[in-house]
């Protein structure tokens, strides 16, 4: 790449970033983005560039246009199940861990607070600092059902709500009871969607299949575990992890514009894994 | 929300469990039983109630085989042999030494000249229905019982987790095997749709009972729209992310479906209580219309519940009618249809959740980013405590007239039009 044409494309990516809220969702593509995580046994790889990837969009190579690593801030939207289910010692590790996880981001970061028990509540709106989510977060107390379809839908849209890079860590015993939306629905949308979504739970009897799903969709990752004391940690764990994996754009070209794209994200250099989202959805 | 789901184990091989134990003797009980249901006033909980409903499941195991007996008897006087299906299927005979069946003879003798036969069957069941409504019991341990008796499996369960597996008192079970024994008169049809209602009202599930109803009266329309929307409940996430955490113990297996199975039944029941004749209460056709879009069927789904909306009864029921078009609308690809419906849903009942979330997902889908924004702002701004959504209920709601059921089924009893 020129150096012209790489200033182009920072240009783009800024133009990207300010978007308005008039824009529309896009319905037809105009443009990729893929978030992806490329490891070298377990450690992440930081030095990668444009020429380094290789997509294939339902088998088409695709030319790369941007691979931006760290220079985009981080929207942080925490989606936590505050219902019956979740109370006692369980609320605290799961404040203490949402606080692990506000004190990760940086001062060009925004951060937002959604639960769910039965009602959907968006306690702190997606907002520069980390100030308005920690207050949310100590005053929000369990209980009711769990509408972890709907809150986790809500939270994806609260990541849309800005075009810039969004995180959204979802905490549930993975259960719905009360949701209106269903999960093929989200799951749509996390198709369609560049919010990535990574969930916790702690493990039960049942497997959490709609959280799976969704981290999948979405190119995150789903963390089950043993007790609700590592959740501090493991939420931190999430953020750095993000904070080290690549935003890859290109143009889609010779591939037809609706319908389901399979997307293969591939690094050139040996032994490294790359993880990004299967794919995406276009039209309606 | 604690919520109960009572069910029969299938494949069970029970033990055989420990003799009853307490104060009094096996004929005792019987005496004191029949005792207590001619001094019972039904629909309350009085003495009589109280005193039967202090006994031990052990106990009521016991009794239930003896309250056989004598719902035999009572028709049969001269009958000398009782035998019961046991649950390994076998049949067993009910053995009384000489003293034992003439104290028992005795007490059938008194109860049928005091109340007659079907009075003794029908103040018995609802003597342990009062019990079965208002007195708690803590599950214990599955599997001990005797095998002639039946045994009540119950889960507990709380926001989609199975909290307790147990066996409880068969209060439930003694009254229907007392009603199974009379007429299937209106007594014992209006009994059935009461009690059935009130399960589903208090969500106190109970898979067995609304089957066997429909069982008895296959052309009753009002038991077979009961047993679809207990189906329909079976299919939902809680129950069946509940079913997905219990555990049974070893040699049980459950006889809820998955969520499709669940439909399909509670499909084909609400398909023969519309069909039978036309007409029919508008609520019946809002169910259809939900199971069949869940089922995949929008068209007919939109069908069903265009019937329903405009003639339901109450605001709450056209709103979840309006969201379930809006659902059936979009399942069919009729975007505009079904974003005016979700509207008037959100129209009707202005602090509900479920339609904004409803517009905002279906927004998002048509690539309306100032659709779904707007939504977003709108539910930002509800407060989580004034928020009241029908939606949350909708599983209840078809049983909102349990009260008014029992109330018919009470009046003559007390009254004194019954014996």
């Amino acid at each position: 790449m020129t150096r012209e044409a790489a200033l182009a494309a920072i240009a783009a990516a800024i133009a990207v970033a300010g978007a308005s809220a008039q824009e529309p969702f896009k319905s037809r593509v105009d443009a990729v983005r893929v978030d992806a995580l490329v490891t070298d046994r377990g450690r992440p790889v930081v030095d990668l560039g444009p020429a380094d990837f290789d997509i294939l969009d339902n088998g088409v190579p695709q030319q790369v246009d941007l691979v931006s690593f760290e220079q985009v801030p981080l929207n942080l939207i925490l989606t936590l199940d505050m219902s019956d289910s979740v109370a006692g010692d369980r609320l605290e590790h799961l404040r203490a861990a949402g606080h692990a996880a506000l004190a990760a981001l940086e001062e060009r970061d925004q951060a937002a607070l959604v639960t769910f028990s039965h009602a959907v509540e968006i306690r702190a709106p997606l907002t520069a600092g980390s100030t308005a989510a920690r207050r949310a977060l100590d005053a929000a107390i369990g209980a009711g059902e769990t509408s972890l379809v709907d809150g986790v839908f809500a939270g994806m849209m609260v990541g849309e709500s800005d075009a810039g890079r969004s995180l959204q860590i979802v905490f549930s015993d993975g259960l719905d009871t009360a949701s209106w939306l269903t999960a093929p629905a989200v799951l749509d949308t996390a198709k369609r969607s560049d919010v990535v979504v990574y969930a916790v739970v702690v493990k039960s009897p049942v497997k959490p299949e709609f959280l799976r799903d969704v981290t999948a969709f979405s190119g995150g990752r789903l963390f089950e575990l043993e007790k609700s004391a590592d959740l501090s940690s493991t939420f931190r764990t999430i953020v750095d992890e993000f904070r080290h994996r690549y935003l890859v754009s290109y143009t889609p070209r010779g591939v037809t514009s609706d319908g389901w794209h399979r997307l293969d994200v591939r690094v050139k250099r040996r032994g490294v894994d790359v993880k990004a989202r299967p794919g995406y959805l276009a039209g309606s | 929300m604690i919520s109960v789901l009572a069910f029969t184990l299938l494949l069970a091989q029970a033990p055989a469990g420990p003799a009853p134990t307490g104060a009094l003797s096996r004929i005792e009980h019987v005496e004191r039983w029949v005792d207590a249901v001619i001094r019972h006033r039904p629909g309350t909980v009085d003495a009589a109630a109280a005193e039967v409903g202090s006994w031990s499941n052990p106990e009521l195991q016991a009794l239930w085989v003896d309250v056989y007996a004598v719902a035999e008897l009572l028709y049969h006087p001269r009958m000398v042999s009782f035998t019961l299906a046991g649950r390994n299927r076998r049949r067993e005979a009910i053995r009384y030494s000489t003293d034992e069946f003439r104290r028992l003879k005795a007490s059938v003798d008194h109860a049928r000249e005091v109340l007659g036969p079907e009075g003794v069957l029908r103040r018995g069941a609802l003597l342990h229905t009062d019990i079965a409504m208002n007195i708690a019991y803590v599950p214990e341990r599955v599997g001990t019982s005797p095998s002639l008796a039946p045994e009540r499996v119950t889960a507990q369960i709380g926001d989609g987790r199975t909290l307790e597996v147990g066996s409880t008192a068969i209060h439930w079970e003694t009254a229907r095997m007392l009603v199974d024994h009379g007429p299937r008169d209106t007594f014992a049809r209006d009994w059935y749709r009461a009690t059935a209602a009130w399960m589903q009202q208090t969500e106190n599930d109970d898979i067995d009972h609304i089957d066997h109803a429909v069982e008895l009266f296959p052309d009753d329309r009002s038991l077979l729209f009961l047993d679809g929307c207990m189906h329909e409940v079976l299919a939902s996430p809680r129950i069946q992310s509940s079913v997905a955490s219990m555990r049974l113990p070893p040699g049980f297996l459950m006889n809820v479906g998955s969520a499709r199975a669940e439909l399909k039944t509670a499909e084909h029941a609400l398909r023969q209580s519309t069909a039978r004749g036309g007409g029919g209460e508008p609520e019946w056709y809002l169910h259809y219309g939900r199971v069949l879009d869940l089922l995949g069927e929008h068209d007919a789904a939109i069908a069903e519940l265009s019937h329903a909306s405009g003639a339901l009864d109450g605001d709450e029921l056209e709103y979840i009618a309006d969201l379930f078009l809006g659902a059936a609308h979009e399942g069919a690809g009729h975007w505009d249809a079904a974003r005016a419906a979700y509207q008037a849903a959100a129209e009707r009942a202005p602090s509900a959740q479920s339609p904004i979330v409803a517009l905002m997902q279906l927004a998002r889908r048509r690539g309306d980013r100032r659709g779904a924004l707007t939504q977003l702002a709108a539910l930002r701004d509800r407060d989580a405590f004034e928020r009241d959504d029908p939606w949350w209920s909708y599983a209840v709601s078809q049983a909102r007239n349990a009260g008014v059921l029992l109330e018919v089924l009470w009046h003559p009893f007390q009254s004194g039009a019954q014996r």
